[in-house]
């Protein structure tokens, strides 16, 4: 027996060697090349996600001057050129919205610079307070009552005229003067809270860089470059997710037998809700492609291709022909909702597709984890 | 006087043997257990699990286990990890094993998104501790007088424990000789690609040799593994294969606990007496002598009592042989319809990946409705229900009597679900003309679900 067992072991060990030296050479030959992520990451960092923040830090800087200029003489004319630029802040922001990871969630962004929708009974007690609204009383109210929804609250209005929004900003009142100190106030907060997230974007290097593009709640049993992807997938299934079926499906009425809920609508008193709409897909594309403006760089897309190409080409398809859905939408979406149903249950539906692509087939050939939860499997 | 072959069995069966390597596995067990409890506490699971959901999947007959209030499902787990201990320190045993089991068992059927092979196993271990003398030594119960001591146990009752785990290994083999996984190294090329960023042994993440090596690997080592741990000769050397093989698979991918439980649970294929040898190596001042075995007081001399026993485990065994077999009763590939793949040990067989949305449909007032799970369910539901044609259909229920509690009596529930298997071409899942809300649950086969339409062979040439 011993006699058997001794050959029986050293039998074993040379299958053993045998197949690793089998394996050896066939993987040279057969080894594909592998990806860099960290280049993926530092390139999204470099030229999608850092040129974000900056283009929204400009966008709500000049927000805050535009609020500050108004309320030194509030007229008609500057009232439209205060909310022009509400619109672009916002449209903007919608875009770097998507770039939910990192900063963005241990700074909490949203609450800090858009939840919605608002409470506007807790802000109308707001603008009842003489308190000063300095940094620290800004910081100190909930996210209902601060940020680009708030602001957007006092600056526009689906049931009053510009002239009666006007009116409850003369600086020659009280209420109107305070008014104007809060409006003040939450712009700023929002900038200092862009600057803060830049910061830190601009604050670090290297291998710290991809850990940013994770998400604070991911297990960190798994590398950074692993994790990142995982986040960034699933991110990039609840902007299509949230587009569809909160943005689009809610006023459209899916949730209420098919009767359109205005009510339902982001930016229903602005009236830019499409935009909006527009501006969250494209934050998907600008972090999937890789391209900013005239940035170029490497974006999910390459790893998507690198992978499997066959679906990184229709993911790319179906972004571009849910962006051309909603752009055949050709009235605001409070009206498209009622008059255009077919055009918004188109974009609903090409939209709902990229969900598909990315639910499905990205997360399959990417070999990502679809859930928030880091329970084990098997 | 001769004695029969069924005598000769009896008595081989029924004789003593050193209770070692049993009660390191009960102290172990009760160990890991209380681990596996404790993180249930430092992930926030019970709350994300049982107190976040405003819906729980519930296995079919089992609509009636509910989870307690939040306090309560704490308080519950509380009690599990504290009998968990008991069961380690051999304080009440059968009571603790008894109690754990049901505790256990209500967890485990409060909803089927959080079902895992290894909580499968760790019920059918607890199942059989009860039926086991492994309180009686190197326990509390012996300390404080409750149980006479004995530092043996029939045979049957180690033969029995290795049953229990040798018939995991084998039928987690048995799974894996499918196409899929033969032929095309699935779903492990998937999962070992993303590893491809490691230094040294990135690049070779990506092959198709190194899925099939780790597919051929895998289901050799479990089809054999169980033989060569019990041949003497090979032992030592098989169980540095579970360690080596454990120990890369709890690396690679998310499986918890269940590594150490089956690197630990296979201690059990050495000799009984196993952790006194290791005590006497260790301790080299110590006799190292195996102290001789004592007589059997330990089990119960009532015949019928006995006999009884061996029933239930006969029963008990006959099921576990049954379960894993089951699918080939159901029509099509079971990794994608998964009629009788759970409780069938199919472990790590599958990558899929489901989309699904509803349409609901009011006859009477004309009125439609397109539901997303995700604002009922959380991301782990609705992940783990995407690609579960028996999730759906519950959920779909579901849907259909909340709508029949706001007035549609007759609403209609449509699935549009989609799924891909192992990387093949995503497909529907279940025919979205069929009205969910009329099909009923149970175990006959689900004629709504849409074949597979990529062969293993057709994916494989298509990647």
């Amino acid at each position: 027996m011993g006699l058997f067992a001794s050959r029986f072991v050293r039998f074993s060990l040379l299958c053993v060697v045998l197949i690793g030296f089998c394996g050896g050479v066939i993987s040279c030959t057969d080894t594909k090349s592998s990806f860099d992520r960290e280049t993926l990451f530092l390139d999204l960092s470099k030229n999608v996600v850092i040129p974000g923040y900056e283009a929204f830090s400009k966008q709500a800087t000049a927000l805050e001057e535009e609020t500050k200029t108004f309320c030194q003489g509030p007229a008609a004319d500057g009232l439209k050129k205060l909310q022009e630029q509400w619109l672009e802040t916002k449209k903007i922001w919608r875009q770097v919205q998507a770039f939910r990871f990192g900063p963005a969630m241990y700074l909490s962004a949203k609450a800090h610079i858009d939840d919605w929708p608002v409470k506007t009974n807790l802000i109308e007690q707001e603008l009842e307070k003489t308190t000063p609204w300095d940094d620290k009383a800004i910081d100190a109210l909930g996210s209902s009552r601060r940020g680009l929804a708030t602001l957007e609250y006092l600056m526009f209005s689906n049931e009053k005229s510009d002239d009666d929004i006007l009116a409850l900003w003369d600086i020659k009142e009280a209420k109107g003067k305070q008014r104007c100190a809060f409006a003040i106030g939450v712009a700023h907060g929002v900038v200092r809270r862009v600057e803060l997230i830049l910061a830190d974007w601009k604050g670090k290097a290297g291998a710290a860089v991809i850990e940013n593009f994770t998400s604070p709640g991911q297990s960190a049993a798994i590398g950074p470059q692993y994790r990142a992807v995982d986040h960034l997938i699933n991110e990039f299934i609840y902007i299509a997710n949230t587009s569809s079926d909160v943005l689009l499906g809610q006023p459209l009425g899916n949730n209420d037998g098919g009767t359109p809920k205005p009510d339902a609508l982001e930016a229903l008193r602005s009236g830019s809700s499409l935009a909006h709409v527009k501006a969250f897909m494209n934050g998907l594309k600008v972090l999937y492609l890789g391209e900013f403006g005239t940035n170029k760089g490497q974006g999910m897309s390459a790893l998507v291709a690198h992978m499997h190409a066959e679906t990184d080409t229709r993911l790319k398809q179906e972004l571009e022909a849910a962006l051309k859905a909603l752009d055949a939408i050709s009235v605001p979406l409070s009206k498209a909702i009622t008059e255009q149903r077919d055009a918004v249950k188109a974009a609903y539906d090409a939209i709902k597709l990229v969900e598909q692509t990315l639910s499905i087939d990205v997360v399959s050939h990417l070999g990502v984890t679809v859930t928030f939860s880091d329970n084990d499997g098997d | 006087m001769e004695t029969t072959p069924q005598q000769g069995w009896r008595e081989y069966l029924l004789a003593p043997v050193d209770a070692a390597s049993l009660v390191a596995l009960r102290v172990l067990f009760g160990l890991l257990m209380f681990v596996g409890i404790v993180r249930f506490f430092l992930y926030d699971w019970i709350y994300k699990f049982y107190v976040r959901p405003s819906f729980h999947f519930d296995y079919f007959g089992f609509a009636w286990v509910k989870p307690w209030s939040e306090t309560g499902l704490y308080i519950h787990f509380a009690l599990l990890a504290l009998l968990a201990l008991c069961i380690a320190l051999g304080l009440f045993y059968r009571w603790s094993v008894g109690l754990f089991l049901i505790g256990f068992l209500y967890v485990e059927l409060l909803d089927k998104t959080y079902y895992l092979n290894h909580y499968v196993l760790v019920s059918y271990l607890c199942f059989l501790m009860l039926w086991l003398p492994l309180g009686r030594t190197a326990s509390l119960d012996v300390w404080r007088g409750a149980v006479a001591p004995s530092s043996t146990v029939p045979r049957w009752c180690l033969w029995a424990m290795r049953l229990q785990i040798g018939l995991v290994y084998f039928f987690a083999g048995v799974a894996k000789l499918k196409s899929d996984w033969l032929l095309m190294g699935q779903p492990l090329h998937i999962w070992l690609s993303t590893f491809e960023y490691l230094p040294l042994v990135g690049p070779w993440m990506r092959t198709q040799f190194v899925a099939l090596a780790f597919s051929w690997g895998g289901a050799i080592f479990d089809l054999t593994v169980v033989f060569f741990l019990l041949w003497r000769p090979t032992r030592i050397w098989a169980y540095l294969v579970v360690i080596v093989f454990h120990t890369i698979t709890g690396s690679l991918f998310y499986i918890g606990m269940f590594p150490w439980m089956m690197t630990g649970f296979a201690l059990i294929f050495f000799e009984p007496d196993w952790p006194k040898r290791l005590w006497t190596w260790w301790r080299s001042d110590v006799q190292t002598d195996t102290p001789a075995v004592e007589a059997l007081p330990s089990v119960s001399q009532d015949r019928a009592l006995r006999r009884f026993g061996f029933v239930v485990l006969g029963v008990f065994f006959a099921i576990q042989l049954a379960l894993p077999l089951r699918h080939h009763l159901y029509p099509g590939n079971v990794c994608w319809r998964e009629e009788g793949f759970r409780f069938a040990w199919h472990v790590m067989l599958i990558e899929k990946t489901g989309f699904v949305q509803f349409r609901l449909h009011d006859a009477n007032s004309g009125k439609r409705w397109v539901l997303s799970p995700r604002q009922y369910l959380t991301p782990l539901q609705v992940k783990m229900m995407s690609t579960q044609p028996d999730m759906i259909l519950t959920f779909a229920h579901e849907l259909a009597a909340r709508f029949r509690r706001k007035g549609y009596p007759g609403i209609e529930v449509y699935a549009d679900a989609f799924a891909s298997l192992n990387g093949r071409p995503r497909q529907r899942l279940l025919d979205p003309h069929v009205d969910l809300a009329r099909q009923p649950r149970g175990w006959a086969p689900k004629r709504w679900i849409v074949p597979l339409q990529t062969s293993a062979s057709a994916a494989r040439r298509k990647s």
